[in-house]
């Protein structure tokens, strides 16, 4: 019996963990291109949480359909963002930086907030639905649905980072910014790009995410606050550091809540961030 | 006695070696020229010397005490103070405010400090601009901003780095003939500057570097016509006259 | 205009309008204690909701504890963020800019879990303060708002006093200077981390004192009004939008932000429809693209060429 509750408590933790690496990978991209760091990243994530949740209402589309339509608003609210706010503020002293994002963060979660009321909101019937059991540990099929929909979305991310010329470019640029422009890369435009994956993956996360998850104007504060935790350990600018570190928290949220106090399993979180910032600052897989 | 002993010092960043075993002195109230090519490794020595980088190995001694391994403000404290390659200006305070951060080392009166500043700021020609900020002076100007901010702590030891580098001839002649008034007050200097024409005239001795390594050592009318030097110098293709 | 501050609740007797005024006095001593640390040296810390807590909650506890007076709790909450200041700051102070900023808010939000689950504190229930008769010894006043509305009036006062002291004295050009470049400080001598967690210290201490008398207008605390992200926020959108890291920008800036909140919630949100927020949001982009120096950066000059 112990070992089915642990089997359940990893194996859910990795599936909450491969949710975690999609915004985290997005948030890592926006970071390691421009040193921004963008706290309004998780309501990126709301804001996809929600365009399902009314496609579903309005229309009765399947999250997992309506996740193509989050994912092209969301690019284009990325790239909005970056035109009207974060483009400006490219060169101001880092507290203004700081609260452009965050001032973005709160107005995204409080138009939310006005219009939709903080109701806790689900997604009742979906495509997938049901349980599968695998020698006593249940895995909701929509939560593994919505695992295995992050794992190839990050694994696109990774494979546009890494193996096509944008993502050439964009690394490029990342490395060094001036030398990039110098080659010939259009660096605002890259700019335009790592914001508007950026966002899209976090909506594409969202959009995931509301096959099982309460859907609510603040969900985005705690899904942004651990992808900082994941982006932190990964190592900024790193993809893989990203992926891995998000399945690392998943599993480490998860054996706190189940070992120690479900109420305070996201603290462990954040001491593992703590620790983290001080001890290493390039990151668990970081290079120095 | 040395005033300022140089003793083996090696820095490395990771696998690179930016100084390798480096060893010179300075007596009391001498004016010492450190020159090599670009990347030889000048700045990094600085650094050592003031603090910013524990040296990997080898020692650093001042007015008869070891500094390697203490923080720069302790070693501004005992003596030492130094200019920024790239000039590091408090860019949102007054020129006056600047100096003064300088000046209060040895006060924590307001009002003598501000004193003392004014004065520095008399000495190297910048009293009309004391209110102005600090950012809003071109390159030159702020590299004296610096000049006087450092000079204001009284220091016993001088550590200039590239203060002359894009002057113009007017104003680089005004430079040399400021830095050499500073032996008047008993002040010692270690000089960094790129080119020979500068630091050759106010040095009383020189010491090259290259590659991180210390390559020749002397009067500067032995180290113009070094054999060594003048090849790390050719060999960058920069025009040295020689 | 202190003049004014000091007539004005004789010429304003409606209780709101005093109100008005002593969240704003509160606010501004608030987000002038956090320019100190923020503005003046350039530590952006997104957490002084912490020091605001732990004073609320030393002054509610000593009361509900030992039964001793609220003024103990201000001395003790004092000691109490001073105290967590520096802890906070000895290892954090090694970090950079934004990832101070972040550290701040994590641990900001570590120490809110942690009193919403300390039971002798109240857990999330909060803490009742004891309701007693118009005393100044306990500090609780039901029949009228005046001695609030002086007593936070020297807190702002002393606030501002503070830093202006500070402004002038070598430890303010010393906390300009960390802020402006900490390694060009250093090299003049000047000892930064001891100066940082000097700041941070004199900010948690004032801001405690803010979060002490908080709790005793109000007589009712729990983590979610005293220690939210959302606070701490507000508090340094305060500062940034009279002018970070100037002497009156957290008053102007207080002046132009509480009554607005005020209204928005009382005449177009009401309670919780997150209209405010959704001002705040709105006025904090706006302010960050189009003027970062605050209010006061329209009246400062630009320095002569």
């Amino acid at each position: 019996m112990f070992s089915t509750e642990l089997a359940q408590t990893l194996l859910s933790g990795v599936l909450m963990g491969l949710i975690f690496s999609l915004v985290a990978v997005g948030l890592t991209l926006i970071w390691g291109i421009m040193e921004i760091v963008n706290f309004a990243h998780g309501d990126f994530l709301m804001s996809g949480m929600y365009i399902s949740y009314w496609m579903y209402v309005l229309w009765g589309v399947d999250p997992l359909l309506s996740l193509p339509v989050s994912a092209v608003l969301l690019f284009v609210l990325g790239v909005v963002a970056y035109r009207l706010v974060i483009r400006r503020i490219l060169g101001a002293p880092m507290l203004i930086q700081i609260f452009a994002t965050f001032g973005m963060m709160i107005l995204m979660r409080y138009v939310a907030f006005y219009f939709f009321k903080p109701n806790y909101r689900s997604i009742q019937q979906t495509l997938l639905t049901g349980n599968i059991d695998l020698h006593g540990v249940y895995l909701s099929i929509p939560q593994l649905a919505a695992a295995v929909g992050a794992f190839l979305t990050t694994g696109a991310v990774y494979v546009l980072i890494h193996r096509t010329r944008v993502g050439g470019a964009l690394q490029a640029t990342a490395e060094d910014r001036e030398a990039a422009a110098l080659m010939g890369i259009d660096t605002d435009r890259m700019f335009t790009l790592a914001w508007g994956i950026g966002a899209a993956t976090a909506g594409i996360a969202g959009s995931l995410l509301s096959t099982f998850f309460y859907i609510f104007p603040e969900v985005g504060g705690i899904f942004g606050l651990i992808a900082f935790v994941a982006v932190t350990l990964g190592g900024f600018g790193n993809v893989a550091g990203a992926f891995v570190a998000g399945i690392l928290i998943g599993v480490v949220e998860a054996m706190a809540g189940y070992l120690y106090d479900p109420a305070l399993k996201t603290v462990f979180v954040y001491l593992l961030f703590l620790g983290v910032l001080f001890f290493r600052p390039q990151g668990l897989l970081g290079v120095d | 006695m040395s005033f300022l002993t140089v003793g083996g010092v090696t820095k490395r960043f990771g696998g690179l070696s930016a100084n390798d075993d480096i060893s010179f002195e300075v007596a009391r109230g001498e004016i010492v020229g450190l020159i090599g090519p670009n990347g030889a490794g000048k700045s990094t020595l600085f650094s050592c010397i003031a603090g910013y980088h524990p040296v990997t190995s080898g020692t650093i001694d001042f007015d008869g005490k070891r500094i390697s391994g203490l923080p720069p403000e302790t070693i501004c404290r005992r003596g030492v103070a130094r200019t920024f390659q790239i000039v590091r200006v408090f860019k949102e305070m007054s020129v006056l405010e600047n100096v003064m951060v300088g000046a209060f080392l040895s006060t924590s009166s307001r009002g003598e400090a501000e004193a003392c500043a004014r004065a520095v700021l008399d000495r190297v020609g910048l009293s009309e601009k004391a209110e102005a900020f600090a950012r809003s002076l071109t390159v030159s100007e702020q590299k004296r901003v610096q000049l006087a901010r450092a000079l204001a702590t009284r220091p016993k030891l001088l550590l200039l780095d590239e203060v002359m580098a894009g002057l113009t001839p007017q104003e680089t002649a005004e430079a040399v003939a400021l830095v050499r008034s500073f032996r008047g007050d008993g002040i010692t200097m270690v000089v960094v500057e790129h080119v020979m024409e500068v630091v050759m005239p106010i040095s009383d001795r020189v010491v090259v570097l290259d590659y991180g390594k210390k390559i020749a050592e002397g009067a500067p009318e032995e180290i113009v016509r070094n054999e060594l030097v003048i090849k790390a110098y050719l060999g960058e293709k920069r025009g040295a006259k020689h | 205009m202190f003049a004014a501050a000091l007539v004005y609740p004789f010429f304003f007797r409606q209780s709101f309008q005093q109100d008005l005024a002593i969240k704003i006095f509160l606010f501004g001593g608030l987000a002038s204690a956090w320019n100190v640390l923020g503005g003046f040296t350039g530590q952006v810390s997104l957490g002084n909701a912490i020091f605001f807590g732990v004073g609320a909650y030393a002054a509610a506890v000593v009361q509900t504890e030992w039964g001793w007076t609220p003024w103990a709790g201000v001395l003790l909450g004092m000691a109490a963020a001073v105290g967590i200041g520096v802890l906070i700051g000895y290892p954090c102070f090694r970090l950079k800019g934004h990832y101070f900023a972040m550290a701040t808010l994590v641990i900001g939000e570590v120490i809110s879990t942690l009193f919403m689950n300390w039971k002798w504190v109240g857990g999330a229930i909060g803490l009742y303060i004891p309701i007693r008769d118009d005393t100044w010894k306990y500090y609780q006043f039901g029949t009228t708002k005046l001695p609030y509305y002086y007593v936070t009036l020297a807190f702002l006062v002393s606030a501002l006093v503070t830093s202006a002291v500070l402004l002038r004295s070598r430890m303010g050009y010393y906390f300009r200077a960390i802020r402006e470049d900490q390694d060009a400080a250093r090299s003049l001598g000047v000892p930064a981390r001891r100066y940082k967690l000097a700041a941070m210290g004199i900010s948690a201490a004032l801001t405690s004192v803010g979060g002490s008398l908080y709790a005793q207008y109000v007589l009712f605390i729990d983590p979610h009004s005293v220690f939210p992200m959302m606070l701490s926020i507000q508090v340094v959108l305060i500062a940034i939008l009279g002018g970070v890291g100037t002497l009156w920008g957290a008053v102007v800036g207080a002046m132009i932000l509480i009554p607005l909140s005020e209204f928005t919630r009382i005449y177009i949100g009401g309670t919780g429809s997150g209209l405010d927020l959704i001002a705040y949001g709105l006025l904090i982009v706006v302010l960050s693209v189009i003027q970062p120096r605050g209010i006061l950066g329209f009246f400062r000059k630009a320095g002569a060429a």
